[in-house]
């Protein structure tokens, strides 16, 4: 992969928290790349630390108690061939970049959007922020929506009306009936599924490089999920963004991710492409984690299991955190954390195993999805 | 009447009025579960799947006598319970017993596991304060948690061990049906595991019977020998598991099951993928309450209310147009869409 | 062939419960300054009669007049007039070394007010009033209102909304005016007119306090695993409700504390309390001292005003540290 394609890429990014029971090491050495026009998708269970690496892209942790500790978050903005460095930019420049060139959205859309607006005007909002929309002569405003036959309201009309059109033509195309009259509502008048449709238009609506989508789905129904993604696809298709989908689920990355990288404890452990990551899980971790989950079609024995739990963060594992649970374990994983090796296309794991000089145990060579069998 | 039966419910209704104003007047009424009925055999699992108000919830409540039915019965061991109180009532607690969801609130942060666990004992059973405590130390060995865990608070326990907890406390009188409500929704994928495995093996040495509700379909495929799949508060589709997975009848079922995504970027299934948003319990439609979702409802569909009937051996499906979607013209082609994955 | 069960690993390390809340208080300097008020005011509210002890004549009057009846002496404190001690009936019990001549006749550390009256001893005796009204009216406060509380929250239904209403209606009604109808209506006003008055007042803040922590707390499921456990209504309200409702309630009663010694003060300085003359009430104190001030004696105000700020102060200053401190998300 080019350089220029790369659009975020985290550098051996490290921060922990103060908190009064001692330092939460959250983060310890994450190395991540988004690339233009990929859905990389970023898994881990609780604790490893995914949500807070996407809310530092945005710089969105407050600084006590969160304490940055190296590292760095470049992002490469616009056509422009210099980065930026998102941990040591002014709050200016940041807040430039947020909702315009990268937006959020997060798992709850109960609370992610404002009980006392009209969702009209909050996806306006950050429109009118961040562009430069002009006066558009009233006149065609009004045939522009009687062509598609939709009511001009009172609303529409006036300075706002440019970011009130484009505000009912992201609703359009996000699938909802009758975009022009949804501005007008509350959130608290719509249903949970749609709520999130709303939150991505509100986050599509600058035309970001990067949507950030923290468990976009985990609060929805399956039924409304399988929704929630398909319009995702599509979307990101259409506006050739870039989408971090930071989730649990593996058959959600499975589904919607071109790229995936694996997060346990702070760091991340395996990183490749889909299919790779399913078919040819490398870190023990990572094969751990397909096993345990039950399939919807082989048989129901029971459960692989990987042993242990997840660690304390503030009394970490030293050298790789994995090293307790692990069964290939050997003394040197407790003495450095190992950085990530190439296994080819793209795929690199963070284990000594795969270090040049070792023989991968044939457990893990076998591993993987095979054909309709976890 | 079956005769092996554990438990069985019949007709089970359970309405909620909707009240407002300043004297509380019902305004409206939720149909939470609206005609369920179902047995469950002694040593067996049934699965209860549905998404946010299909009623599972309600039902387990019910069956609890955690709230009081509407109407219906509910029958455990040929006796009916629906409508027993005080003494019969705590007795029969010790027999059916409920491990709930989130970890974080089943708990209460002021006592100990101890305490926790020996409560159900204290008023359920007659046994004496030692009897008692040698009673948590086995339970809690039961559930894979050491004796010196019994006077920690549960705040310095994980997700997984708080629920080992719950099942513990669930297990303390005794019990031989256990209603278990999304166990492991709140886990994550690895705790899950072993929380699924503690509970098929608990289940093997106990000889328990075991309630499932749950809306994540892998799960339920992996604990439950029979599944019901529940819609605005009925059964839409019954059926052994195998079948059901190989062979779902009713287009929600089948709509639900293609919904799932699956850990395997190479299985790309056809999706049916239904627009619009799951209804509320309020206002129901009329008659087959899936047919304004459903892509191929025809007029019967909106005036007869299927019932749910065998439509293959052991299969049962509420619907006039049961099996493949092949077999049957798509009249709402908006209502669902086919991608290829 | 089933594999053991793992081992669970390690769980996290026990924290005792108070010596957290310590470490915590002590990390707060205002919590402290809070804390160390309040025991100031407790021990002279304990230590009274030895640190300002009445002759046996004068057991009936804890503020030992001085000098000749009907006269308005007005000595001033001691320390404006260090070298010319002016006599005072009032013992100073313990010599400060150094500071008084052993053999002086006794001095006034605070001055006196009208009818020669030791605004020491007002300051010192009136704490014991302080604290017990304090204490007193916000116990029974808490009490009533945790039992409506518990009720309101529990059942519901009509009960609730008939106690919402009654709590209501006695909130709408001014703190003041209230409490000085009530008083009114006893013939021979008294510190218990006083009492009872301030906690009819206090009562319905805490009924609602408590009521929705017992709607909050209704919704855990440990309230419904015990109820599936077969336990009955009573035993889960004490055991498993009320000591998960306590933290707010005990906030609100530390400023409450402080609260109804100010409310109490306001009252006295307005004429409403004891008729008995020579009370050590703080409000009152500042009533009788204020005609002073225009001729300068300042000490018979600003004395027992400082009672008052301070005990107030402390109170509140403990509260807003304790409800920090107690607060779930702050211990994060």
């Amino acid at each position: 992969m080019a350089d220029e394609d790369v659009l975020i890429d985290i550098r051996d990014l490290s921060l922990h928290f103060d908190t009064y029971a001692g330092a939460v090491k959250a983060l310890d050495g994450v190395e991540l790349a988004v690339h233009r026009n990929e859905t990389l998708g970023l898994v881990g269970e609780s604790g490893c630390g995914k949500t807070v690496t996407a809310m530092t892209i945005l710089r969105l942790l407050a600084s006590p108690p969160a304490v940055y500790t190296g590292g760095q978050v470049m992002f490469r903005r616009g056509t422009q061939s210099d980065e930026i460095d998102m941990l040591r930019a002014s709050m200016q420049e940041i807040q430039s970049i947020r909702g315009n060139e990268i937006s959020m959205i997060f798992q709850e859309p109960m609370t992610s959007l404002n009980p006392v607006m009209r969702v009209g005007d909050q996806i306006a909002e950050t429109m009118l922020r961040h562009q430069d929309l002009g006066f558009p002569k009233p006149s065609d405003l009004e045939r522009y929506l009687e062509s598609r036959g939709w009511r001009l309201t009172k609303k529409l009309r006036g300075r706002r009306s440019e970011a009130m059109r484009r505000a009912a033509e992201m609703l359009g195309r996000i699938g909802l009936a009758d975009p022009v009259a949804m501005l007008e509502r509350y959130p608290h008048e719509l249903s949970g599924g749609m709520r999130q449709r709303i939150m991505i238009a509100m986050a599509l609506s600058c035309r970001p490089h990067l949507l950030i989508a923290d468990e976009p789905t985990t609060a929805l129904d399956v039924t409304i999920q399988a929704q929630i993604m398909d319009l995702m696809k599509e979307l990101k298709r259409e506006e050739k963004a870039s989408i971090l989908l930071i989730t649990h689920h593996l058959g959600i990355v499975a589904e919607m991710c071109d790229r995936v990288a694996v997060m346990y404890a702070g760091s991340v452990v395996e990183q490749g492409m889909t299919n790779d990551i399913f078919h040819k899980p490398s870190h023990p971790y990572t094969v751990g984690l397909l096993r345990a989950i039950p399939s919807l079609s082989g048989p129901r024995e029971e459960l692989p299991v990987i042993p242990g739990r997840i660690p304390d963060l503030i009394d970490p594992p030293s050298g790789c955190r994995f090293h307790p649970r692990c069964p290939y374990a050997m003394p040197e994983c407790a003495k450095k954390r190992p950085p990530p090796h190439d296994v080819g296309n793209g795929h690199n794991v963070a284990c000594v195993l795969y270090d040049g000089t070792h023989v991968v145990p044939e457990a893990l060579r076998n591993a993987g999805v095979r054909e309709g069998v976890a | 009447m079956i005769d092996d039966a554990l438990v069985q419910v019949m007709d089970l209704k359970k309405t909620f009025p909707v009240r407002g104003g300043i004297l509380s007047r019902t305004l409206a009424e939720v149909r939470a579960v609206d005609g369920v009925s179902f047995s469950v055999k002694q040593g067996k699992t049934l699965g209860l799947v549905g998404e946010s108000g299909c009623g599972k919830t309600t039902v387990g409540r019910t069956l609890l006598r955690l709230t009081p039915t509407t109407s219906g019965r509910i029958i455990y061991r040929g006796a009916d319970i629906t409508n027993i109180k005080g003494r019969e009532l705590r007795a029969l607690r010790r027999n059916i017993q409920i491990v709930f969801q989130d970890p974080q609130s089943s708990l209460n942060p002021r006592l100990t596991v101890r305490e926790i666990i020996a409560e159900p004992l204290r008023f359920t059973t007659d046994k004496s304060r030692k009897e008692a405590n040698a009673s948590v130390l086995d339970l809690l060995e039961r559930v894979g948690l050491k004796p010196d865990h019994a006077d920690r608070y549960p705040h310095e326990f994980s997700g997984g061990q708080r629920q080992r907890i719950g099942i513990a406390r669930a297990l303390a009188s005794g019990p031989e049906f256990i209603v278990l409500d999304e166990p492991t929704s709140a886990l994550d994928v690895s705790v899950q595991a072993r929380l699924l495995n503690l509970l098929r093996k608990l289940q093997s040495e106990m000889g328990l019977a075991y309630l499932f509700i749950s809306h994540d379909l892998s799960v339920i495929r992996y604990m439950c020998d029979e599944i019901a799949v529940m819609y605005l508060g009925r059964i839409v589709e019954q059926a052994p598991t195998n079948e059901l997975f190989a062979s779902p009848q009713h287009p929600y079922t089948q709509a639900l099951l293609s919904a799932v995504p699956i850990p395997d970027p190479e299985l790309k299934a056809k999706r049916i993928i239904l627009t619009g948003d799951v209804p509320s319990p309020v206002n129901p439609p009329a008659a087959c309450r899936f047919n304004p979702r459903c892509p191929r409802a025809q007029d019967v569909c909106r005036k007869v209310d299927p019932p749910l009937e065998e439509k293959k051996p052991g299969q049962l499906a509420a619907c006039h147009f049961p099996g493949e979607a092949t077999k049957w013209p798509v009249t709402q082609p908006g209502k669902a869409k086919v991608t290829d994955g | 062939m089933t594999t053991p069960l793992p081992p669970t690993g390690h769980v996290a390390p026990r924290q005792r419960g108070f010596r957290f809340l310590w470490y915590r208080v002590r990390k707060s300097p205002l919590t402290l300054i809070g804390f160390g008020l309040i025991v100031i005011y407790l021990l002279l509210a304990i230590f009274a009669p030895i640190l300002a002890p009445v002759p046996a004549e004068q057991r009936g009057d804890a503020y030992a007049p001085v000098g000749h009846e009907g006269e308005d002496i007005l000595p001033a404190p001691w320390f404006t007039n260090v070298n010319n001690p002016v006599a005072c009936a009032s013992k100073w019990p313990i010599p400060v070394i150094g500071w008084f001549d052993h053999s002086a006749t006794m001095t006034c550390p605070f001055g006196t007010s009208n009818h020669g009256a030791d605004i020491y001893y007002g300051v010192v005796w009136g704490a014991r009033i302080s604290v017990a009204m304090g204490v007193g009216v916000t116990m029974t406060g808490v009490i009533i209102g945790l039992v409506l509380g518990l009720l309101a929250g529990w059942y519901g239904g009509w009960l609730d909304e008939i106690l919402l209403r009654i709590t209501d209606i006695f909130l709408s009604l001014p703190l003041l005016v209230l409490a000085i109808a009530i008083i009114v209506a006893f013939r021979n006003a008294s510190l218990w007119s006083v009492a009872f008055a301030l906690a009819i007042v206090w009562w319905p803040t805490y009924t609602r306090l408590v009521r929705g922590q017992v709607l909050v707390i209704r919704e855990n499921q440990y309230i419904e695993a015990a109820k599936a456990s077969g336990l009955p209504d009573w035993y889960i309200l004490i055991r498993h409700v009320t000591p998960n409702i306590l933290s707010p309630i005990v906030v609100q009663a530390t400023l409450d504390i402080g609260s109804v010694v100010l409310t109490a003060a306001a009252l006295s300085y307005i004429g409403f309390t004891s008729n008995s003359p020579l009370l050590p009430e703080w409000g009152r104190l500042v009533a009788l001292g204020q005609d002073y001030i225009a001729t300068g004696q300042w000490w018979t105000v600003v004395f027992p005003g400082l009672a008052i700020f301070g005990f107030v102060l402390g109170f509140n200053l403990l509260g807003d540290g304790l409800r920090d401190l107690l607060d779930p998300r702050g211990a994060r």
